[in-house]
C-alpha cells in the first residue's frame, strides 16, 4: 500500500513540478476517469486540474500532505464544480442525460474489463466510484481518503465496503444474465 | 494496520480485478500536461511566508503564553516602577486618621494633597510618644495654604492630673472660641480619682490653626500628633466651572422656553431638562457650601490625659517597596482580568455565533456535496 503521509517533521526538498506532474498523471487521471464515469470529461478535468495545481504549486506544502494527496484533493474540487455546473446546466435546460437501455457499453474504464464489471461501474454513484478510485485504484490508505473526502476513516470504511458489494452484486448479476 | 485500511477480504477477487485494469493517461494528455509544467513556476524556497509559518495552532500555542508573560510583565513594572514614588512624607501625613490604607488610597490621597510651603521634616511627620519634647515649642502645624485645603490635626497631650485635666479642657475650649471656631464634641471619662481621659473634637479657622496648636501643645506634654492636608483647590474649581456651565445652561433653556418657538412637546422636554438643570444646581451649591466649609475650618482631635503608660502607636507600619509593588502588581493585574473577563463576556457570543455558522456552512456544503454525488452517475 502507498505510503501517502510524508515522514512528520522531515523536511525534504520541493521537487519540481514537471516531476510531480509526471510521477502523478496517471493517478489523477485514473481518480476522475472513476470519478466522472467519462474518458473525454476525465482527460478534460485531468488538464484543468495540472493548470490549478501549476498555478498554486507555490502554495503546496509536502510537510503537510504528500503531492499525490494535494493532486487529488485539487481533482476532487474540479471535478465537483464540473458536476455543478452540469446539473445547473441540467436543470436550466430541461435534459437528463439518461442512456438508452439497448445503447451498447463501451470501455469507459479501462481496456482489460470485462463488460459486467464496466456496466457494474456505470452503475454506481461518483461518489461510489470515487471511493474505490482513492483506496482500490490510487491504494490511498484510509485515513488519508478520509481526510481527503471530508469524512472519518470509519465513514470511509462503510462506503468503500458498501460500493464494493453493490458492485459486486451487480457484476454477478450481469454475468447471471 | 488501523482496521479502516484493510479492505474486506471478501471483495479480494473484485479489488484484483480493478487493480488489473489500465486507466493511465493517454498520450496526448501526457503532452498536454508537460506543455503545462513547462510554466510551472519554480520551486518554493525553503523560507516560507511569514503568515505560513504562523499556523493557527502554533499561533496560538505561542501567542497565548506570550500575553500572559507579557500581562504578568507588565503588572509587575507597573509595580516596580509605582512602588518607589510614593512620597514617605505624605504618607505619614496621611495615616495619622484611621486604620489600614490601600496603596491606591494612599497615594490618590498623597497626589491630591497640597505640599505645604516649605515645612520641617519633623513637623509634617507623627510625632511618637518619647519623641516629641514635652513643651510647645515642639508642636507646630504647616502653615496654610492659600489654596482651599482640608486640614486636620490630631494631638495627645499629656497633662499631671485629674485638676489639670479639666482645667485644660476649659482653656482649649475657651481658646478655640476665642480664635473664632467651636467645639464640636468633648467627652470626658475619669475611670478613677487620680487618671482620667478627654478627648475634644474642635473647628478651628484655618488661618488660626497654627496659634491653636501651639496653644493646645502647651496644656501639658505633646506625646503625639499627625497632621492631614488634603487639596480641595481642585474640587471646589471643579464645582465652580460646573455651576457656571448649569447657570448658562439654565439660562439657554428659559429663552427657548420664552422665546415660544418651540412646540408643545419641545417646549415640555426643555422644561423638564430646566427643572432637572434646577436640581443639579441646588446640589452643587450644597456641595460647594460643603467644601468651602472645610476649607475654611481645620478639624482638630485633641485628646487629654493623665495616663503615664505608653499609648499604643496608631500609626499602622508604613508598607515597604516590595509590598507595594506587589499591591499595586496585583491591582493592574486585577484590572487585566477584568477587562479580560469583559471582552469575553463581550466577544464570546458572537465567536461561538461564527463556529455555529462556520459548522453550519460547512455540515450544509458536506451535505450538498453528498447529494451531488448521489445524483451524479
Amino acid at each position: 500500500m502507498t505510503g501517502s503521509r510524508p515522514l512528520g517533521g522531515a523536511r525534504e526538498a520541493t521537487p519540481s513540478f514537471a516531476a510531480v506532474a509526471e510521477d502523478h498523471l496517471d493517478d489523477v487521471h485514473a481518480y476522475l476517469l472513476y470519478f466522472t464515469g467519462d474518458r473525454s470529461v476525465a482527460e478534460d478535468l485531468t488538464a484543468e486540474t495540472f493548470e490549478r495545481a501549476c498555478r498554486r504549486w507555490r502554495r503546496f506544502d509536502p510537510r503537510r500532505g504528500s503531492a499525490k494527496t494535494w493532486l487529488c484533493q485539487l481533482a476532487r474540487s474540479t471535478a465537483l464544480d464540473h458536476f455543478r455546473t452540469e446539473q445547473r446546466r441540467r436543470r436550466r435546460e430541461g435534459v437528463y442525460a439518461l442512456r438508452e437501455p439497448g445503447e451498447a457499453v463501451e470501455a469507459a474504464f479501462s481496456e482489460g474489463f470485462s463488460p459486467a464489471l464496466e456496466e457494474g461501474l456505470r452503475s454506481l454513484s461518483a461518489g461510489e466510484r470515487e471511493v474505490i478510485a482513492l483506496r482500490v485504484i490510487l491504494e490511498l490508505d484510509g485515513e488519508t481518503a478520509a481526510h481527503l473526502l471530508g469524512i472519518s476513516p470509519t465513514a470511509c470504511s462503510t462506503r468503500l465496503s458498501r460500493a464494493l458489494q453493490k458492485l459486486e452484486t451487480k457484476v454477478r448479476a450481469d454475468a447471471v444474465a | 494496520m488501523p482496521s479502516h485500511n484493510k479492505i474486506d477480504e471478501r471483495f479480494s477477487d473484485l479489488v484484483r480485478e480493478l487493480r488489473s485494469g489500465n486507466a493511465d493517461a493517454p498520450d496526448a494528455l501526457r503532452e498536454r500536461v508537460r506543455a503545462i509544467a513547462a510554466q510551472a513556476p519554480p520551486p518554493r524556497p525553503v523560507r516560507q511566508p511569514l503568515g505560513e509559518r504562523f499556523r493557527l495552532r502554533r499561533a496560538v500555542l505561542i501567542l497565548v503564553p506570550a500575553c500572559v508573560v507579557a500581562a504578568a510583565s507588565a503588572a509587575m513594572l507597573h509595580g516596580l516602577t509605582s512602588s518607589g514614588s510614593a512620597p514617605v512624607v505624605a504618607d505619614k501625613a496621611v495615616v495619622g486618621y484611621g486604620g489600614p490604607v490601600t496603596m491606591q488610597a494612599l497615594k490618590a490621597r498623597a497626589r491630591d494633597a497640597a505640599t505645604p510651603p516649605a515645612p520641617a521634616s519633623g513637623v509634617f511627620g507623627a510625632k511618637t510618644p518619647g519623641v516629641a519634647g514635652s513643651s510647645s515649642e515642639s508642636a507646630a502645624a504647616p502653615p496654610p495654604s492659600a489654596r482651599y485645603q482640608d486640614y486636620r490635626v490630631t494631638m495627645r497631650v499629656r497633662v499631671t492630673g485629674l485638676d489639670s485635666l479639666s482645667k485644660s479642657v476649659v482653656k482649649a475650649m475657651r481658646v478655640t472660641r476665642a480664635l473664632g471656631g467651636y467645639v464640636a464634641n468633648v467627652s470626658y471619662s475619669s475611670p478613677n480619682v487620680r487618671h482620667g481621659d478627654a478627648v475634644l473634637l474642635l473647628r478651628v479657622p484655618i488661618a488660626n490653626v497654627q496659634k491653636a496648636v501651639l496653644t493646645y501643645a502647651g496644656l501639658g506634654a505633646l506625646v503625639a500628633q499627625h497632621f492631614t492636608v488634603v487639596d480641595l483647590q481642585k474640587r471646589y474649581d471643579a464645582e465652580v466651572e460646573q455651576l457656571g456651565k448649569l447657570r448658562f445652561q439654565i439660562a439657554r433653556f428659559r429663552s427657548q422656553i420664552e422665546n415660544g418657538e418651540l412646540s408643545d412637546v419641545e417646549k415640555a422636554h426643555t422644561q423638564e431638562q430646566l427643572e432637572y438643570a434646577r436640581l443639579r444646581l441646588l446640589r452643587l451649591q450644597a456641595e460647594k457650601r460643603t467644601t468651602l466649609n472645610h476649607a475654611r475650618l481645620s478639624t482638630v482631635r485633641l485628646s487629654l490625659t493623665t495616663f503615664h503608660k505608653k499609648q499604643k502607636e496608631i500609626i499602622p507600619a508604613v508598607p515597604s517597596r516590595f509590598d507595594r509593588m506587589i499591591d499595586d502588581a496585583g491591582g493592574v493585574l486585577g484590572t487585566e482580568a477584568i477587562w479580560f473577563a469583559y471582552a469575553l463576556l463581550v466577544a464570546g457570543p458572537f465567536a461561538l455565533l461564527a463556529l455555529l455558522l462556520l459548522a453550519a456552512e460547512r455540515s450544509r456544503r458536506r451535505r450538498s456535496e453528498r447529494r451531488l454525488l448521489a445524483a451524479t452517475g
